[in-house]
C-alpha cells in the first residue's frame, strides 16, 4: 500500500499508547521469564498459546462477524501437521511452523467454499458439524508420534522453560501485530465492511464470498500456529484438547473478554488457564471453570458486542481525554482544479427497459422503463410503497426482474451479480445507511474508491465531510448518509442510484450536500438516478422526474410538469371523489 | 443390512426429534438451540440415576423428562428476557455459552463415565421379517412424527402459533398487543425439552454412552435441522432418520465404519451445496 494511504488511517498509526502497551508486554514477559517457577511458567505458557487461538476467534468473529465453531479443530490440524513432520522428516521445529499454518489455511479455504454464502447461523452449525467430523475421523486415530512416543521439541534456544515461555510470548506478539496490520489493510477493512452489511459490500464491487473466505482462512492459520505451539509445550498431544466442546469453550471466553482486541485475547488465554488453577487452590473442583465462562459469556453478550476489552477501552478513552468532537466546521472549500471535467453528454448511460417484479399477488413493479442520460439527474418520486426501492434493488442486481433488461453504457447487465455491476460502474446507496462503524471516514472511502477513484482528501472536501481520520462511529446519522453517497461517487461511477440520500438531513447540512450533489454529473459525467421524498431536492437537481405509484410509471416530465399532473396529486393526496 | 437399517431407525428417530425441536425453536423463538441434545441428556441421566436407586422405570423416566422440560423452560425464559432484542450472532453466541455451561454442569452431577440407561420395555420387541424391532424404536419414531404433526399444526393454524411467532419477530409489539410472553415461551421450550428427553432415553438405552457423548448427539441433530433449512419440520424429520440410517449402514463394512463420525458433516455438506447454489442476501432490503 502506498504510504500516502496511511495519512487518514491515524487511528491505526503507531501511537504512543501502542508503543507503551508493546513495551509493557515485552517487559512483563521478560520479568515473568526471569522470576516465575516452572509450574507458573508452564501455566502461563499454555495461557499464551490459548491466547493465540483466541486471536483467531477475534479475527473471524469480531472482525468479519462470522461465528466459527471449529477453531480448536484448526489448532489440532496445526498440531497434527507438526507431529507428522516431526515423525517423518528431520525438519527443525521452526521450519515446521509455516506448514502448521498453511495446512489449516488450505483446509479453511476448502471448507469455506461450501460455507461461502453461509452467515451467522448456518456457518456456526456447519463448522460445529465439521469439527465433530474432524475430531472423530482424523483426531480419534491418535496424533502422529503418539504411539511411537516421538516427542516434538521446541528449538534449542527455546528449550528451557523460560526460553519457551519467551518464544510463545514472541509468537503471540507477532500474531497480534500481524492482525493489527491486516485490519489496517484493505483486506481487513473489507472484513469490517462485510460484517456491517454483505449487500453494501457487494454494492461496492467486492466479492462477499472472497472476503469471508479470507477471514476464515487467516483465522484458521492463526489457530493452526496455536496448535503447533501447544504440541511443542506438551511434546505429545491427544485428541482430547481439540474436541468440538473445546472450540465452543474458547469461543465463549473470546466473546466474554472481547478477543477482537489484543488484550481481550490475552485475558481470554490467561483466565482460561488460570481460573481452573485458582479454583483448585481454593479447594473447589476445576470443572466449574466452564460454568464461569458460560455465565460470563452470557453476561458479556447481554451488554452487546465487544466483550470486556471493548468496555475497558471505552472506559480508558473516557477517562483519558475529553471526547473529541468531530469537526463539522470545514467550510465549503473551493474544489481543486485537478478534477476530471466532462461535458454533459447526450448518450443514454442507464437504460431500464420493461422491468417487472411481483411478490405473490402484489405487483411491486409493472413494466417500468426509464432512461438516464450521461451527466444528468433523473428523479424518481412516489408515495410510500410505490416500488422505488424495489427499482433500485433490481437495477443494482439484488433482485431479479421477471422480464426486461438493464443496459449500462450499451452493455446488457441484466444477468450480472451486484458486485460485477458495481465493477462495471454502477453504484448505489442504501436507505438504512450501511457504512461500517469500525472504519474511519478515509478508510471507508478508500475501499469505496477501490484504488482507482478520486483521491480521498478531495472527496472529503467536496462533500464537506469531517476529516478523513474521524471514526465512522463518531459521525451522526446524517453525516454517515453523506459519507455513503460520497463512497458511491468516489469510484467515478458511470451511473449511480441514490436511495433517499437527503433523508434525515436538515438546514445548512442539507443545502451544502445538495450543492455538492449538483456537481456530480457535470464533474464526473455520471448518470444519477435519484430516489427522493424531498420534492424540493428533486425539483432543484433533476431535469426529469418520474412518478411511480403501485409499481407503475404514472407520469414523467420536468419536475414542475409532473407535480401539477392531476394523477400525481391524487397518488399523493388521494382523489377527491 | 436390513438389521442395520432398523437399528439406525432408533437413533435416526431421536435425531429427528432433536432436529425437529431445533427447527421449532428456531421458527418460534428465533434461536438455534445448540443445547437441544444436552438438555435431553440431563433427563436421560437423571432417569438412569433414579432407576439405579430402585425407582420403577416409568416414574424415573417421567422425572427425567420433567427435568429436561424445566431446564429448557429456564433457558427459554432467560433468552426471552435478556436477548429478545439482540441480533442473530449475539443470540447464537449466547446459546453456545449456555451449552458450554450445561455440559460443565452435567459433568459435575453425572461425571463423564458411561452409565447404562435402562432399556424400555425390554420384553416388548417383535421380530418382523427376521429383524428385531424394539419398542423403543417404535416409540421414538412415533414421538418424532407426532412432534412434527402437532407442531406443524400449532405453527400454521393456531392462535398460540401465531402469538409465538409474533414474540420471536417483534417481542415488544407482541407484548403491547397483550400476548402472554412468558407463558407462551415456556410452553414452546418446555415441549421441546420434553420430547428431547424422550428421544434421549430411547437412544441411551440402545447405545449406552457418557454424558458428553449423549450431548454431542447435537451434531447429527444439527445436520437434520440443516436438511430442514431450519424451516421445514417434515424435512428435518426425514433428515434425522436419514442421518441415523446412513450412520448405521456405514458400519456395514469396517472400512466405512471409520468414517461414521463424518456422516452428519457429509450430509450437511451436500445439503448446503444444493440449497446455497443461488446467491442469497443478508437482509431483505
Amino acid at each position: 500500500m502506498r504510504r500516502a494511504d496511511f495519512a487518514w488511517s491515524a487511528p491505526f498509526r503507531i501511537r504512543r499508547t501502542d508503543l507503551a502497551a508493546s513495551a509493557l508486554y515485552v517487559a512483563a514477559a521478560i520479568a515473568i521469564a526471569g522470576s516465575a517457577n516452572p509450574f507458573w511458567l508452564f501455566l502461563l505458557t499454555s495461557a499464551l498459546i490459548t491466547a493465540v487461538v483466541a486471536v483467531s476467534v477475534g479475527v473471524i468473529y469480531d472482525n468479519a462477524g462470522l461465528l466459527s465453531l471449529c477453531q480448536m479443530s484448526f489448532a489440532g490440524m496445526g498440531a497434527w501437521t507438526v507431529g507428522w513432520l516431526n515423525l517423518k522428516t528431520s525438519l527443525p521445529y521452526l521450519a515446521m511452523l509455516p506448514f502448521a499454518a498453511l495446512v489449516p489455511f488450505a483446509v479453511g479455504i476448502l471448507v469455506g467454499v461450501p460455507a461461502l454464502r453461509l452467515r451467522g447461523l448456518n456457518l456456526a452449525v456447519f463448522t460445529l458439524v465439521f469439527s465433530a467430523a474432524v475430531a472423530r475421523v482424523v483426531f480419534a486415530d491418535g496424533f502422529p508420534g503418539l504411539i511411537e512416543g516421538n516427542r516434538v521439541r521446541p528449538p534449542g534456544f527455546a528449550s528451557s522453560e523460560p526460553g519457551f515461555f519467551l518464544f510463545c510470548a514472541a509468537a503471540l506478539g507477532f500474531v497480534g501485530l500481524a492482525v493489527v496490520a491486516l485490519r489496517r489493510s484493505r483486506t481487513g477493512r473489507w472484513w469490517f465492511s462485510v460484517r456491517r452489511s454483505e449487500r453494501a459490500t457487494a454494492a461496492m464491487g467486492r466479492s462477499v464470498v472472497r472476503t469471508k473466505l479470507s477471514a476464515f482462512a487467516v483465522s484458521a492459520a492463526i489457530a493452526g500456529l496455536g496448535g503447533a505451539l501447544l504440541v511443542a509445550l506438551h511434546g505429545i498431544v491427544s485428541a482430547a484438547s481439540f474436541q468440538p466442546i473445546e472450540s465452543m469453550t474458547i469461543l465463549t471466553s473470546a466473546l466474554m473478554f472481547g478477543a477482537g482486541h489484543f488484550e481481550g485475547a490475552l485475558l481470554a488465554g490467561l483466565f482460561g488457564r488460570l481460573i481452573p488453577n485458582f479454583l483448585s487452590d481454593l479447594g473447589l473442583p476445576q470443572d466449574i471453570a466452564p460454568m464461569i465462562f458460560a455465565v460470563g459469556g452470557v453476561l458479556a453478550l447481554s451488554q452487546g458486542e465487544g466483550g470486556l476489552s471493548a468496555a475497558l477501552r471505552a472506559l480508558i478513552s473516557r477517562l483519558g481525554r475529553p471526547r473529541e468532537t468531530p469537526d463539522h466546521s470545514t467550510a465549503a472549500s473551493p474544489l481543486p482544479a485537478c478534477r476530471l471535467s466532462r461535458l454533459r453528454g447526450d448518450g443514454p448511460m442507464l437504460d431500464i427497459q420493461n422491468i417487472a417484479v411481483s411478490y405473490g399477488a402484489v405487483q411491486a413493479l409493472d413494466d417500468v422503463s426509464l432512461t438516464v442520460t450521461e451527466g444528468r439527474f433523473v428523479g424518481v418520486i412516489g408515495p410510500n410503497g410505490a416500488g422505488k426501492s424495489t427499482l433500485v434493488d433490481i437495477v443494482s442486481g439484488f433482485l431479479a426482474s421477471s422480464q426486461g433488461r438493464v443496459i449500462l453504457d450499451g452493455m446488457d447487465i441484466s444477468s450480472l451479480p451486484p458486485r460485477k455491476r458495481a465493477r462495471m460502474g454502477m453504484r448505489r446507496t442504501f436507505q438504512q445507511g450501511l457504512t461500517p462503524r469500525d472504519l474511519t471516514v478515509g478508510g471507508y472511502l478508500d475501499l469505496a474508491g477501490s484504488g482507482s477513484g478520486l483521491p480521498v482528501e478531495e472527496a472529503v472536501s467536496w462533500f464537506s465531510l469531517p476529516p478523513a481520520t474521524t471514526p465512522v462511529a463518531a459521525l451522526d446519522v446524517g453525516s454517515r448518509r453523506i459519507l455513503e453517497v460520497c463512497g458511491a461517487i468516489i469510484s467515478r461511477p458511470k451511473a449511480v442510484l441514490l436511495d433517499e440520500p437527503v433523508a434525515g438531513l436538515a438546514g445548512h447540512e442539507r443545502e451544502r450536500f445538495v450543492d455538492a450533489l449538483a456537481e456530480v454529473p457535470t464533474t464526473l459525467g455520471t448518470a444519477v438516478l435519484l430516489i427522493e421524498h424531498d420534492l424540493d431536492v428533486v425539483a432543484s437537481l433533476c431535469d426529469t422526474a418520474i412518478v411511480l405509484d403501485f409499481g407503475r410509471v404514472i407520469a414523467a416530465g420536468t419536475p414542475s410538469e409532473v407535480l401539477s399532473n392531476p394523477d400525481v396529486v391524487a397518488a399523493y393526496l388521494g382523489r377527491a371523489s | 443390512m436390513l438389521t442395520l437399517v432398523v437399528a439406525g431407525l432408533a437413533a435416526g428417530g431421536a435425531y429427528a426429534i432433536f432436529g425437529v425441536s431445533i427447527v421449532v425453536l428456531h421458527r418460534m423463538a428465533g434461536v438455534v438451540n445448540f443445547s437441544q441434545a444436552v438438555v435431553g441428556a440431563f433427563g436421560a441421566y437423571f432417569a438412569a440415576v433414579l432407576y439405579g436407586r430402585g425407582w420403577d422405570f416409568l416414574p424415573a423416566a417421567a422425572a427425567g423428562v420433567a427435568l429436561s422440560a424445566v431446564i429448557s423452560v429456564a433457558i427459554g425464559l432467560m433468552f426471552a428476557r435478556v436477548f429478545s432484542e439482540a441480533d442473530g450472532a449475539i443470540r447464537t453466541g449466547a446459546m453456545i455459552a449456555v451449552t458450554v455451561g450445561l455440559f460443565a454442569v452435567g459433568f459435575r452431577f453425572f461425571s463423564d463415565t458411561p452409565r447404562s440407561v435402562p432399556v424400555i420395555f425390554p420384553s416388548a420387541s417383535r421380530t418382523v421379517g427376521g429383524v428385531v424391532v424394539t419398542a423403543g424404536t417404535v416409540i421414538v419414531l412415533l414421538v418424532a412424527l407426532a412432534t412434527v404433526l402437532l407442531m406443524g399444526w400449532v405453527l400454521s393454524s393456531t392462535r398460540v402459533g401465531t402469538q409465538v411467532r409474533a414474540i420471536s419477530e417483534l417481542p415488544v409489539v407482541a407484548e403491547l398487543l397483550g400476548v402472554p410472553l412468558f407463558a407462551r415461551t415456556a410452553l414452546v421450550w418446555g415441549f421441546t425439552g420434553l420430547v428431547s428427553a424422550v428421544g434421549m432415553i430411547v437412544v441411551a438405552s440402545n447405545l449406552p454412552g457418557s454424558f458428553s457423548s449423549l450431548g454431542f448427539l447435537i451434531f447429527p441433530a444439527m445436520a437434520a435441522a440443516l436438511i430442514g433449512a431450519f424451516r421445514s419440520l417434515s424435512l428435518a424429520l426425514v433428515g434425522g432418520v436419514l442421518v441415523g440410517v446412513v450412520e448405521a449402514v456405514s458400519s456395514y463394512r469396517s472400512t466405512w465404519a471409520e468414517y461414521r463420525g463424518a456422516v452428519p458433516f457429509l450430509i450437511a455438506l451436500v445439503v448446503l451445496l444444493w440449497t446455497q447454489r443461488h446467491e442469497v442476501w443478508d437482509a431483505a432490503r
